[in-house]
């Protein structure tokens, strides 16, 4: 009796959890479902949920797709490995390294979130096209990363500092230097936290409009976002092209949504920082 | 004569420096030429004749008189407070609730949390499309689902009334994703054997909510509301691709005036007086923000 | 953990190899040219087919690189200063001083063309401080259209100045119908609608708060304030206005002329019969009106052979002149190249009342030269303002004088 009453409140909880999931998804569901209605249809006077007429005419330029997908895919990949690469050392060091200016630091780095992109975009591309980092992959990575870096060390550091120094001492009675603690000691026992750090630097990536209009120059590298954006006109808009587009851009962020979920969930546990 | 210890002592005090040497080049390229660079258009005539000539003269503080001046910054300054604070708070407590509601473990409970990080995820242009719809006027969906309950259209977008409230509602449904993420994960670190203290004391669930949850969530919570403020703040595209600042000025944001002004009307340095009234607004937060915390790590 | 990184490794890898692949293949040294445009849709594959032709006659590759209309001066004076700018720039004849101001442009010559050849305000548009630095694609302009049935249901006379047009609106506008629409959305659009009542009342760009102004402003932003025009037109675009014509819910509309042919042939699969008229103005005399249309200009990173062939390309959109009657026929331009003309209009006579227009048009810097971008996004904010009641016309007229005037050099 007593499992039986756990059992159905897990799967009405599990029904409260779709109807959440129904209504804050509600937008994204019809942008997939509206991406099967002819463009004339966007123009109703009433928007309908379902299509009224259906189509595939939205995707018949599907394939010329694949180039944009693929060019944000790897974009977005460097990008949460360089937040990681330069973020976690950072994250670590201002954590427990206990210098006098670490406030002065994080300041510093809480600051440059505030920035608002749109001042950046000019400075930034003058100095880029001193570098040569226009029109390519990497100078859409380092640009996109000005969100993940900040981001993971800040995030990191707050984790960070939550580990006791016990753990620390005892890597060290072990002879490791901070390098190797770091490595084997500090990353293991937050990795949830670097999980979420690197899945949120990928996010900014992905779904980064400003770099890929200003960084690109010659057309050479499209990301999906600037592909999505041709479509919308001075004068008149390509609806049926963006909702086909943007359904093929959720589809590999909701795969990877639900498969790198279960490293975010595992968590801090309770034992890894036991006092 | 100082002891030769302090010789190794030094080295190794080198040797941590390189956990930020990475981070410190990277951020002056990023972030430290571009500020400064835009402290300097600040005191500036910057227009688009100088962008290829490279000529421009020190105005001293004529820029920011400019904008002070102009009737649009209280607007923008009044519309940006009532973006962010509004923003933050309800995107908090929906954050938090659901963060608490996932906490239960149930079928498909790990998916569906999944899932509902996908607004976060999209590139904001897709988004803003969808919203444009839900929002359409006359008979968008929002309109149709009050007309379920007779109550009359709304002009979301194109009235000077709702245009904020609009934006605030999108903005919030972006948000909704980094509060729960961030506050779930929190959540998994707060030691389960509190929770049975606690539930021994006899402690109900709000206040153990109260008393072991919150407290526990402290540094998380500092950390959301700080990145959200700036986050917030900073927002740009959403309004841009939605109403441009408009009708009127009414969804007119500090962020979205900075642009105009340079992008549009090519007076960089108004434009970049308006971002330094962003900086300091988000200084103000961020030192308020560093002494709690310092004053906390202290005791 | 491991795995995740594993799995990302991998996909990264591969991506990054499909990735290469494809964006290979572009760049083939200096002899290519860079077209900075904001032409979209099915303009795009048009322009191709035209510098497809440049470059076969020059040697050089004239490649298009598209971006959106409100950033493309910012744009192309970013890219000259970088110094990879662009080597053509098709932009709207108002952004021509701005870019010419900046230096981002370089002058050219008329080749073969003579300068009587050309319709005189348009070929003034290619040119700054006396200097040709481009030359007119066509022209284009905002013209009326009406429901021909509904206003003869009426007995309503097509209307010509504010009054009239202002009365049948009301006589138009029932529960399920509006009387008069246009794209009320933020920016230049919504700005060069009103230019032609701005000056019908005797004002000037150059002074957005005079009485005049203020007098014109209330007037363009009235329709949506007595509810004749719907509040939804603040988001509209132009595909928003040819399908409530075509669907009877408007009925007459301020359009540009390049919307018209399918604007028509949407409103005749309809059964809906659409007249065309001109823009009114304040007494009802034929209205002076802005001019719009884009000029092809040579950018400066153009210099020595590559000018010469910019210059050759430039003057071949006219030279060729039967290409020309077809490019500008399917653009909804009518040329300014006037021996291009009148096989334009004899394919589509409804280009007709956007010539009569011509005849007494007006370039938009002519007032303020390349002060005119502040102004634009000053009234475009100003009469939305007025239309949703966030301020009085006096008010968000000196509002937009004081910030248009802040930004003046």
């Amino acid at each position: 009796m007593h499992k039986f009453w756990r059992r159905s409140r897990g799967y009405g909880l599990t029904l409260i959890g779709i109807a959440i999931l129904l209504v804050l998804l509600f937008p994204l569901v019809w942008v997939v479902l509206s991406s099967f209605q002819p463009t004339a249809d966007f123009y109703a006077p009433v928007a309908s949920l379902i299509p009224q007429t259906f189509t595939l005419e939205n995707y018949s330029s599907i394939s010329s797709q694949i180039g944009p997908l693929l060019t944000t895919l790897v974009i977005a990949i460097f990008t949460a490995a360089l937040s990681l690469a330069i973020g976690i050392p950072a994250a670590y060091a201002l954590a427990v390294f206990r210098w006098r200016w670490v406030a002065i630091a994080m300041f510093l780095i809480l600051i440059t979130q505030v920035v608002p992109g749109v001042m950046v975009a000019t400075p930034l591309f003058l100095t880029f096209s001193r570098l040569g980092l226009l029109n390519s992959i990497v100078g859409l990575v380092i640009a996109n990363s000005a969100a993940g870096v900040p981001f993971t060390i800040l995030l990191l550091t707050a984790f960070m500092s939550g580990i006791p120094g016990s753990l620390r001492e005892a890597a060290h009675l072990d002879g490791a230097g901070e390098w190797r603690t770091l490595f084997s000691v500090i990353v293991p026992t937050t990795r949830s936290a670097i999980v979420a750090a690197a899945l949120f630097s990928f996010l900014f990536a992905w779904g980064d409009f400003l770099w890929a209009l200003t960084l690109n120059t010659n057309g050479t590298i499209t990301p999906l976002s600037l592909s999505i954006f041709q479509f919308v006109g001075n004068f008149q808009t390509n609806w049926g092209g963006i909702m086909a587009t943007s359904t093929i851009a959720l589809v590999p962020a909701m795969i990877l949504l639900v498969g790198a979920q279960r490293y975010i969930s595992v968590g801090l546990t309770a034992g890894a920082i036991k006092d | 004569m100082r002891p030769r210890r302090s010789s190794y002592q030094r080295r190794a005090a080198l040797m941590r420096l390189l956990f930020i040497v990475p981070v410190a080049v990277f951020l002056a390229l990023v972030f430290g030429y571009p500020i400064g660079f835009n402290l300097w258009l600040t005191f500036q005539s910057f227009d688009l004749v100088s962008m290829i000539s490279g000529v421009s003269e020190f105005v001293g503080l004529d820029n920011i008189t400019a904008v002070l001046a102009d009737p649009n910054f209280a607007s923008a300054a009044r519309n940006t407070a009532i973006f962010t604070v509004a923003s933050i708070a309800i995107q908090f407590v929906i954050g938090m609730a659901l963060a608490l509601f996932f906490y239960n473990v149930f079928p498909l409970s790990k998916a569906i949390r999944a899932l509902l990080v996908l607004p976060w995820l999209v590139p904001s242009i897709v988004a803003t499309t969808a919203w444009r719809f839900i929002f359409k006027d006359p008979s968008g969906f929002a309109n149709q689902l009050l007309g379920v309950v007779g109550i009359p259209p709304v002009h979301w977008l194109t009235s000077s009334d709702t245009a904020l409230v609009s934006v605030i509602i999108i903005n919030i449904w972006i948000g909704i994703a980094f509060n729960l993420v961030l506050l779930h994960s929190g959540l998994q670190s707060v030691p389960v054997d509190r929770y049975e203290a606690a539930q021994l004391d006899g402690a109900g669930y709000w206040q153990r909510f109260r008393h072991v949850t919150l407290p526990a969530l402290g540094p998380v919570i500092a950390v959301l509301l700080v990145l959200g403020f700036v986050y917030t703040l900073k927002q740009f595209d959403l309004i841009w691709t939605l109403t441009q600042g408009g009708p009127g000025n009414s969804s007119q944001l500090l962020s979205t005036w900075s642009y105009t002004l340079s992008f549009n009307s090519n007076a960089f340095g108004q434009g970049a007086a308006v971002a330094d009234f962003l900086f300091l607004a988000s200084a103000i937060i961020i030192v308020v923000y560093t002494l709690v915390q310092r004053k906390q790590s202290n005791a | 953990m491991k795995k995740v990184l594993a799995i990302a490794a991998a996909l990264s890898a591969t991506a990054l190899v499909l990735a290469g692949c494809s964006a290979t293949g572009g760049d083939s040294g200096s002899k290519t040219l860079q077209v900075l445009t904001y032409a979209q849709g099915d303009q795009v594959p048009m322009y191709k087919k035209f510098f497809d032709q440049c470059s076969a006659d020059t040697g050089y590759t004239f490649e298009q690189l598209q971006v959106p209309a409100n950033d493309l001066l910012n744009k192309a004076v970013q890219l000259t200063a970088s110094g990879s700018g662009p080597a053509v720039i098709l932009a709207d004849n108002q952004m021509i001083a701005g870019l010419a101001n900046a230096k981002a442009l370089a002058p050219i010559t008329l080749g073969s063309l003579s300068a009587s050849d050309f319709v005189e305000g348009p070929l003034k548009s290619g040119q700054f401080d006396g200097k040709q630095y481009g030359l007119p694609v066509g022209n284009n302009g905002e013209v009326i259209v009406y429901n021909k049935k509904l206003l003869a249901d009426a007995g309503l006379a097509v209307p010509t100045s504010w009054d009239t047009l202002t009365a049948a609106a009301k006589a138009l506008t029932t529960s399920d119908r509006y009387g008069f629409g246009q794209t009320f959305q933020g920016g230049e659009t919504l700005s060069w609608n009103y230019w032609a009542q701005l000056w019908s009342a005797g004002g000037s760009i150059a002074k957005l708060d005079s009485p005049a102004a203020v007098e014109s402003a209330t007037f363009w932003a009235s329709f949506l304030k007595d509810g004749t025009a719907p509040q939804a037109s603040l988001q509209w675009q132009s595909d928003n206005l040819i399908s409530e014509v075509a669907a009877g819910r408007l009925a007459m509309a301020q359009v540009g002329t390049w919307t018209l042919s399918k604007l028509l042939s949407e409103a005749k699969d309809a059964g809906v019969d659409i007249g065309i008229t001109t823009q009114v103005s304040k007494s009802g005399d034929a209205p002076v009106v802005p001019f719009g249309g884009e000029v092809m200009a040579a950018g400066a990173s153009a210099t020595g052979d590559a000018l010469k062939a910019v210059n050759d390309c430039i003057v071949s959109w006219s030279s060729d002149t039967a290409g020309l009657a077809e490019r500008d026929e399917f653009l909804g331009y009518l040329p300014s190249y006037i021996p291009a003309q009148a096989a334009v209009l004899k394919a589509t006579p409804y280009l007709q009342v956007l010539s009569d227009q011509l005849a007494d048009s007006r370039g938009r810097t002519e007032e303020v030269g390349p002060n005119y971008q502040s102004r634009t996004v000053a009234v475009s904010t100003a009469l939305q303002q007025i239309a949703t009641g966030a301020a009085t016309p006096e008010e968000a007229m000196k509002t937009a004088q004081t910030s248009a005037a802040a930004a003046d050099k």
